[in-house]
């Protein structure tokens, strides 16, 4: 909370990701979650934005006009627009060339209370599953230390899915590590790339009910998200897990967040499995 | 040009978010000590059970889950009325993860159902060994799991607010609200066939009248709700095939955002709205 109210970037992009065999879906809203932190209602041009590695390449979508919202869905698209499994539909106030060598960063709606969001997620002939999206470029130096409470245990998959985008278009790949949080055990070590989305299944690596496994990349900041499908594909759950700062408020958030990344890091021994 | 160190252009924001933000955004609790929870909602009836995953948040913080059994979980529920029901204390497992069956908790509570009813509020209080550096307190926004009609299935989703803190026995909302009425819209077309349940907490410490505004495109309906500190109000929006509602909530809180459930003939699903 006290974050949203700091003064952030005032551009955002909404995520159209895909996920094994599920379509992934965005409805982007051109109305502001208030009615009184942004005011401009002019029509934006809405781009599919996609890495091919080098460059950012943009395809103009339409124009979208103020109070109205658009559904877009990776089946409308070709599918080497995403060859990295992730698409970033932007609301650009101009128009944008066909390559850029970053992610554009015009000014473009935004507000931070709350932070506006577009309804994303991942969908097959039988359900659909939502998470509110939104997301600013990460860092290109960053790392990822979470806690992920959602492996289920009846008739079902559980996988982690990894969102990253930074402005950079290049593919990075970096280590994921997976430990038990309680023993300190490391379970196993797996591959995520930048500008991308990885899907990693979890029950390969036995989990029980009550372990919470910790992820942990030295390398790379990411969106982790636990996804859960049942054997009948008609029930699905996703949703992100915290950041570590999240388990904090007040006082310096940022110095926490630092001191408990590096206290995990230090004594899960990470860089004994990094190499 | 600057007036006070602003540009001048930024006057008209500044004043806009004076006007609207006319307190804190989140009240700072009564002590650094206190902890912090956020008022999650739980659901137990014919078609709904909730799940609590609970973590030892301190241990988390300090990296020593070695020491969670020394920590206990105060867990406060209250009715959709926000009156307090009871609290269970949960004391620290020899292990990480303890999925809570919140629908045991209500029916060991020793409290009538028609008292309980079918859905409220809750929060988790961690005990912590010592106060956090930097000034931080502890805080528990965690992951409530939501259950369909005994599918064995939880959709996941993540707590919204720093709601409500504990210090010693004494409980505070934290959440604020305004002196002008704000429109919170809803950041999700709805769409058809499927039966939406929108449920919104009261996180601040008055009384609260909301105006919900359901917009299809034949018409407008519009519904009025008043909901009590700590309590929480479930309004349902059917939505036909072929068919999308959008959903505008008005009132003075800053924070109006809700959880919204939807089901359709063979599937759910759980989010923020």
């Amino acid at each position: 909370m006290i974050a949203m109210l700091q003064r952030k970037a005032e551009f955002v992009f909404f995520p159209l990701m895909k996920s094994m065999d599920l379509e992934g879906w965005v409805n982007i809203v051109y109305f502001p979650p208030n009615n009184w932190e942004y005011l401009d209602k002019k029509p934006k041009y809405l781009y599919l934005i996609y890495p091919n590695g080098a460059k950012w390449k943009t395809v103009f979508l339409e124009k979208i006009t103020f109070n109205k919202s658009r559904l877009f869905s990776t089946q409308d698209f070709k599918e080497i627009f995403f060859d990295k499994s992730l698409a970033l539909v932007y609301p650009s106030p101009k128009i944008l060339d066909s390559e850029l060598d970053f992610l554009p960063n015009f000014k473009t709606w935004k507000t931070n209370i709350p932070a506006w969001r577009a309804s994303s997620g991942f969908k097959n002939s039988h359900a659909q599953v939502s998470y509110q999206s939104d997301i600013e470029p990460l860092p290109e130096k960053g790392s990822l230390l979470t806690f992920h409470p959602f492996i289920q245990f009846s008739k079902l998959r559980n996988y982690l899915v990894v969102l990253n985008a930074q402005s950079n278009p290049r593919i990075v790949n970096h280590s994921l590590l997976i430990f038990n949080s309680k023993s300190k055990e490391f379970i196993g070590k797996t591959q995520i790339q930048t500008n991308s989305v990885t899907t990693i299944d979890l029950d390969q690596f036995g989990f029980e009910s009550t372990d919470l496994p910790v992820f942990v990349s030295k390398g790379m900041a990411a969106i982790p998200f636990g996804l859960g499908i049942n054997l009948d594909m008609n029930l699905m759950s996703l949703e992100h897990t915290h950041p570590p700062g999240s388990f904090v408020v007040r006082g310096d958030r940022n110095k926490i967040q630092k001191q408990i990344k590096s206290k995990w890091l230090e004594t899960l021994k990470v860089d004994l499995y990094e190499n | 040009m600057k007036i006070k160190g602003h540009n001048i252009t930024d006057i008209p924001n500044i004043l806009r978010r004076k006007l609207y933000l006319s307190s804190a955004f989140v009240r700072r609790p009564e002590s650094q000590s206190a902890v912090i929870s956020d008022l999650f909602i739980w659901r137990s009836d014919k078609s709904w059970d909730t799940y609590f995953e609970l973590l030892d948040i301190y241990g988390l913080i300090t990296c020593d889950l070695d020491n969670s059994t020394h920590r206990d979980s105060i867990f406060k529920f209250f009715n959709r009325d926000g009156e307090f029901l009871f609290e269970k204390v949960i004391s620290g497992n020899n292990f990480a993860r303890n999925t809570v069956y919140i629908r045991n908790l209500l029916e060991n509570s020793g409290i009538e159902k028609q008292t309980l009813g079918d859905y409220g509020t809750f929060s988790v209080f961690h005990s912590i060994d010592k106060s956090l550096d930097f000034e931080s307190s502890l805080t528990d926004r965690g992951y409530c799991g939501y259950e369909h009609s005994g599918s064995n299935f939880r959709g996941y989703v993540h707590g919204n607010f720093d709601a409500i803190s504990k210090f010693e026995n004494k409980l505070e909302l934290l959440m604020g609200y305004g002196k002008l009425r704000q429109s919170y819209n809803l950041q999700h077309i709805l769409t058809g066939p499927s039966a939406y349940e929108i449920a919104l907490v009261n996180p601040t410490d008055k009384q609260q009248s909301v105006k919900v505004k359901i917009t299809t495109l034949e018409n407008e309906i519009y519904e009025n709700y008043s909901i009590p500190p700590r309590g929480l109000k479930i309004f349902n929006v059917k939505v036909l095939e072929n068919q999308s509602s959008r959903v505008k909530i008005i009132s003075k809180m800053f924070m109006a955002r809700p959880t919204v459930f939807r089901c359709t003939s063979n599937s759910m699903d759980v989010f923020h709205g």
